[in-house]
């Protein structure tokens, strides 16, 4: 009995450990320096961006209504040319 | 564009209450050099053509990066097109902060749109969105531009945006350093969009700064959306849209895209067609020959080419002839995609208007003859005199073409050694 009391409670020690170890590294890595363009981390409410593409018909790549209040097209580097592609 | 097109009217069609803008992050016309780094022709052609459907199928703001800036100081106060009217309205609608110059032609650092929020946070109140402009030293400014640091002229540039304005945009064209460094290091941006010519990137948040990236060339659109919450905070979400063959073309819009090809390939053409008949007219003269019978040449104007000078001036001849000068007409040869009629003006003899493609107007002779400096010789051949041909500043007629862009290697006192006679 007494052996598995010390058993559970040496489990139990390294459990508390273990947490209290990861619990303080972790914070200390988030915070720490990263690379130039690294992206950072997103939290659950942030939506990832939609790539809309081949198949979807010209009426549905508007996609839906989702309560966006405005909206701004951005293009680029079209480097004088009117053509697709560029 | 004409997917462009296609895809921003399917946009409207279906969301008729939510306000749109069109920005582009620049490089959006084109930045060809010729020899003398100067644009070439075809490059303000496609440039002109560009303006021309940004303002038929409206663009509200764009980005004048180091690219754009050579063709847009052209209509600057002191650009080649000074003087004539502006028939681009969307000159006026480009900004930069850190392209700046003495004759003020790379647009406002910002500038200011106003749009009505289909949310009621704002209670049918405009929303004021400013857009700032900022570019990485990607290529050679012309004379009379410079760039400043971009992240120092973010510093300076948003806090007076922030003060006019309810949103702020960055429409940039940085490189991954400063970029870097805007976003983490200042506030009051809503949200940075880069060209940073990758097919695509994903967006991201640097420091409290979402940044998004353009898709290179029109092949895909992108799209921010903002938000507002009950409390009226803003946020923002980005969808990237292909525009892919099965978009389609807006027929309008598909028309001016035919017409500035057809535009360019045009003038191509005719440039080429130009060089070819001009050499083939001043053969003759050129190498002192009559004309032959039937041929038909236009009016010498007076000019009797060197051969005919070196009857008379046969040691001045040879000083010449053992010159570049003689071969000066060769370059335009080796470099005929860039042929324009004022390349004649140095590079040939007797050239009347360097705007006119005109027969009479041309230059009269291949190469830098004796007449270039001289004058037309025809009469001094008919009654020669003493005092004919004489330069009172004859080194200060070598400047008018041996500048510092077009022969920088040029030194007056060394080629006037050369060339005295």
């Amino acid at each position: 009995m007494n052996n598995r009391s010390m058993v559970k409670r040496a489990k139990i020690a390294a459990l508390i450990l273990t947490a209290v170890f990861f619990g303080s590294y972790l914070p200390w890595q988030e915070t720490g320096a990263s690379a130039a363009l690294e992206p950072e981390p997103q939290g659950d409410a942030e939506r990832r961006f939609e790539i809309v593409g081949i198949g979807t018909p010209l009426k549905e790549r508007p996609g839906k209504d989702d309560g966006a209040s405005f909206v701004v097209h951005f293009v680029g580097d079209v480097h004088g040319s009117l053509e697709p592609c560029g | 564009m004409a997917r462009r097109v296609n895809y921003t009217n399917a946009f409207k069609e279906k969301f008729k209450d939510i306000p749109s803008l069109l920005v582009d992050t620049g490089h959006f016309l084109a930045d060809e050099r010729n020899t003398h780094g100067e644009l070439r022709f075809d490059a303000v052609i496609r440039s002109d053509r560009v303006l021309r459907a940004y303002d038929q199928f409206p663009v509200d703001v764009a980005n004048v990066s180091a690219y754009d800036a050579p063709y847009i100081s052209r209509w600057s106060s002191t650009g080649e097109a000074a003087g004539r009217p502006n028939p681009y309205p969307m000159l006026r609608r480009v900004v930069s902060a850190n392209i700046v110059g003495e004759a003020k032609s790379a647009g406002a650092p910002f500038v200011v749109r106003e749009i009505v929020e289909r949310s009621n946070a704002r209670r049918g109140k405009p929303t004021r969105v400013a857009f700032i402009g900022l570019s990485s030293p990607e290529a050679t400014l012309p004379p009379g531009l410079r760039l400043i640091d971009p992240v120092e002229a973010a510093k300076r540039v948003v806090p007076e945006a922030k003060k006019q304005a309810d949103v702020v945009i960055v429409l940039a064209h940085l490189q991954t350093d400063p970029l870097v460094r805007i976003a983490r290091e200042v506030t009051g941006i809503d949200a940075i969009i880069n060209g940073s010519g990758d097919i695509f990137k994903a967006p991201m948040r640097l420091g409290a700064t979402f940044v998004a990236f353009t898709p290179f060339e029109m092949r895909t659109i992108g799209e921010l959306r903002f938000y507002r919450d009950a409390q009226g905070r803003l946020s923002v979400w980005d969808r990237y849209i292909s525009l892919d063959d099965e978009v389609g073309d807006d027929p309008e819009s598909l028309k001016v895209v035919e017409e500035a090809r057809g535009a360019e390939t045009g003038a191509r053409a005719g440039s080429r067609q130009l060089l070819e008949s001009w050499l083939a007219q001043t053969r003759a003269l050129t190498m002192g020959l009559k004309a032959r019978p039937g041929s038909e040449q236009p009016p010498a104007a007076g000019f009797v080419s060197s051969g005919a000078c070196a009857q008379c001036h046969a040691k001045e001849y040879a000083v010449w002839a053992n010159s570049g000068h003689t071969r000066a007409s060769d370059h335009l040869v080796i470099k005929k995609h860039e042929f324009e009629v004022s390349c004649l003006a140095c590079h040939a003899t007797g050239l009347q208007k360097a705007e006119s493609t005109a027969p009479a107007d041309l230059a009269k002779i291949q190469n830098v003859g004796c007449e270039q400096c001289h004058g037309p010789g025809a009469d001094h051949v008919a009654r020669p005199a003493k005092g004919y041909g004489r330069i009172p500043a004859a080194q200060g007629l070598c400047s008018a073409c041996h500048t510092p862009q077009t022969s920088p290697a040029f030194d007056l006192k060394t080629a006037w050694e050369k060339i005295k006679h």
